[in-house]
């Protein structure tokens, strides 16, 4: 017999679910998961953290899972894609019979996957921490460039689009962050506030409802265009690490079209001037250096037939974030 | 002259700093009403299109200098326009990115005013304004400059979480052609010296840490105060400017790795900027050579290479077609194939192709099973580049195959490829 189970409420939800068909010996199977929806709960000031075991939940628990399994379980309950709770289910059904040290086995089919779905959410929060741009909201916009920092009614609002359902997880993050400052951070999903005492999340809201421009994001703008160096261009590495579906919502992204026409004008006309003021004293280029010829551009390159440069990172893997540093 | 105005002239004089690091100071939150923190890793909150990050706000105080150095776009003698932000400025423009989320922080240097005493003065001022008077939390990197008097320069490291002195070029024969004011005995006193301060806080406070755990101290109590730059040094080398080939500053960055032990060595190739001085090559810059050379450093950091085998006397300078870790495979045969059920994580370390995440999680797994080549693949590790070096459950490669003298062509790009490197300029402008 096929069993549906529907959750409602994210990984505390499918936890109560998961444990009972598991006392019940209902194997993977012969279950069929519902993503259902994900509640609002209340957050940094409810007393509890969802993530930990429910009090009463060690009464008929028949067995235990490693740790692991429950930082994994926790990031993948974020996850958007439909199959996450069969999955876990499948994973927490193994390591439950006879396959406790499951997790370790990175080449396992089913593990491999289950680390990918979280690897993508640990990126959404990262880039959300990123990405997000808060707008000044007090008062007249002109004026709050000029005013105090420190202003004990700083109220600031920022409009982010995240992939999964990762706004709570953050929420720690941006409190942290930003205790000073009065704030909200709306998404299509929900909506998460501080008022520098309490953190609570709502209802998600339209693009429409969040503030459009920042006085200071001209300056922003500014330091953009002059930090960027024309006469290096690498346009994959660039769109690798700051995919152009956030560009919509960070006021520097729109320079970039111009910035990348512009730079190898800028280039070509600085060496042509330096060449003709001082060809004959300067060593010639060895051929080492030589970067070869010119060619037609390539379908994967930027839109403006930018030639992308390798990009400067470890012999593996990201650098750290550092990396770019 | 406006604030705007001074942004982008003091932008444009700092952008030739690599350095974008935010990482290394551990945790810190803002405490109540505070603003601030750091997350142990850093955050990059945009990229430039020339594929850099922007984590910190990365301006000089000002771009006048007496110095006359002749890779800078600052020194004495170029015609750049010149600017100065008051340290006001400078923190009001760090606190107002800050809470629009555009930044980690600061990195703030500047050009050598007046005397080096007077201008690390000024850097200190910002970093204490912004500490003391805004309880600011956030990162903090300033520049040292080895010639200030060391007290300034420790009061520097309370405030900031990084510190860094350029090297600039590997040899001071170098630094004698383009950097005459520079020396690198001095560099490397001040790295020493800052090296000791950096060790001496992190041991007191772990002994305050115990202490606290003891009962012997009262626990800690609101924002944590940052200890001895706890984010280390870094430094930079520019690349391409002089003849100094790749053993010369590869094994320059060796030293300082385990000298001063520094976090981070950054390779800057060098750019063409306005007004360059006619003791510089006119060239493009080199990226691919940076590329390789940021590559032998992980190979340094992270795999256990030593200079001198990733740049040996035979071949001082990085192989520009392939990666310097398959290089030196290539002249290492004898090493392989390796066994991947079997070789140690040093061997396995070494094979191309395979990361440092790749060999833990190989380790890990075949606890429990014996590996395969499409396990690999899962890895995402490209089987093809690994296949001719390791032996799985199921794939032995041939001597013959790794004997083959065809090995390096078949990894080396093809010739059209190479084009994939061609400087901007060279592709915009058509001629060879």
């Amino acid at each position: 017999m096929i069993h549906a189970e529907r959750v409602d409420g994210g990984w505390t939800a499918w936890r109560e679910r998961a444990r009972e068909l598991l006392s019940r010996g209902c194997p993977p199977e012969a279950v069929l998961w519902d993503p259902g929806e994900t509640e609002q709960t209340s957050l940094l000031s409810a007393p509890a953290d969802p993530g930990r075991r429910p009090p009463d939940a060690g009464r008929d628990a028949p067995f235990t899972v490693p740790r692991s399994f429950i930082a994994l379980g926790e990031a993948v309950a974020c996850h958007s894609d439909p199959e996450r709770w069969s999955l876990l289910y499948e994973a927490l059904w193994r390591l439950t019979r006879g396959e406790r040290h499951l997790l370790e086995v990175a080449v396992d089919p089913l593990v491999h996957r289950l680390r990918r779905l979280e690897k993508e959410v640990r990126r959404d929060v990262h880039k959300m921490r990123a990405f997000v741009r808060f707008r000044r909201v007090d008062g007249d916009a002109a004026s709050a460039a000029e005013s105090q920092a420190g202003d004990a009614d700083e109220r600031y609002v920022a409009w982010f689009e995240p992939e999964h359902d990762i706004v709570e997880r953050n929420a720690r993050f941006f409190v942290d962050r930003f205790a000073g400052m009065t704030w909200s951070i709306l998404t299509p999903r929900r909506s998460l506030h501080w008022d520098r005492e309490v953190c609570w999340s709502g209802p998600g809201v339209s693009r429409a409802d969040a503030p459009s421009s920042d006085a200071l994001d001209d300056l922003w703008r500014t330091y953009y265009a002059h930090t960027y160096n024309p006469a290096r261009t690498r346009w994959k590495a660039m769109v690798a690490e700051m995919p152009m579906k956030y560009w919509k919502n960070l006021p520097e992204a729109r320079l970039i079209p111009l910035l990348v026409r512009e730079s190898t004008e800028r280039v070509q006309g600085m060496l042509e001037r330096e060449s003709v003021a001082g060809e004959a004293s300067r060593p010639t280029r060895s051929p080492r250096r030589w970067a070869g010829p010119a060619r037609k551009p390539d379908a994967d390159e930027g839109p403006h037939g930018v030639a992308p440069w390798p990009d400067v990172r470890g012999p593996h893997g990201p650098a750290e974030a550092d990396g770019c540093a | 002259m406006d604030v705007r105005t001074k942004l982008a002239i003091l932008a444009d004089a700092a952008k030739y700093d690599a350095s974008c690091a935010s990482s290394g100071a551990g945790g810190r939150t803002s405490g109540p009403g505070g603003i601030g923190s750091t997350t142990g890793t850093g955050i990059c909150h945009s990229y430039t299109p020339d594929g850099r990050c922007i984590s910190l706000l990365k301006i000089l105080l000002t771009n006048v200098c007496v110095f006359d150095c002749a890779y800078c776009v600052n020194r004495r003698s170029s015609d750049v326009r010149r600017a100065r932000f008051t340290v006001e400025e400078v923190v009001r423009l760090t606190l107002d990115f800050y809470k629009r989320n555009y930044i980690e922080g600061l990195f703030l240097s500047s050009g050598i005013i007046r005397t080096p005493d007077y201008t690390m003065e000024e850097l200190v001022r910002v970093a204490r304004t912004l500490r003391e008077t805004h309880g600011f939390q956030g990162y903090i990197h300033l520049k040292t400059i080895p010639e200030a008097d060391p007290v300034i320069v420790d009061e520097a490291g309370r405030w900031a979480d990084r510190l860094s002195i350029n090297v600039e070029l590997p040899t001071q024969d170098d630094l004698d052609r383009l950097a005459p004011e520079k020396k690198l005995v001095q560099i490397e006193g001040t790295m020493g010296r800052m090296k000791r301060r950096i060790d001496q806080s992190r041991w007191e406070g772990a002994d305050a840490r115990r202490a606290r755990e003891a009962g012997r101290l009262p626990r800690f109590s609101g924002p944590k105060r940052p200890g001895f730059a706890p984010g280390g040094q870094s430094t930079q080398m520019i690349v391409g400017a002089t003849a100094a080939n790749d053993a010369d500053i590869l094994g320059r960055a060796d030293r300082l790795y385990r000298g001063p032990r520094l976090r981070r060595v950054y390779y800057s190739a060098f750019s063409p900027i306005p007004s360059s001085s006619e003791r510089l090559p006119l060239a493009a810059p080199s990226l691919m050579r940076e590329h390789r050379l940021y590559q032998a450093d992980w190979l340094m950091r992270f795999y256990g290479f030593d200079v001198d085998e990733i740049a040996p006397d035979e071949a001082p300078d990085l192989d520009l077609e392939i990666d310097p870790k398959l290089a030196w495979a290539l002249r290492n045969r004898h090493r392989f194939p390796v066994d991947v059920n079997g070789a140690e994580r040093e061997a396995l370390l070494r094979v191309p192709g395979m990361g440092v995440r790749s060999v833990q999680r190989i380790l890990a797994s075949r606890r429990w099973r014996r590996i395969r080549l499409d396990d690999l693949a899962r890895l995402r590790i490209q089987v093809d580049k690994v296949a001719p070096f390791v032996i799985t459950d199921d794939h032995n490669p041939s001597l013959r195959r790794l004997d083959d003298l065809d090995l390096r062509r078949r990894f080396a790009p093809v010739p059209a490829q190479l084009d994939l490197f061609a400087a901007a300029t060279s592709a915009a402008s058509g001629h060879l």
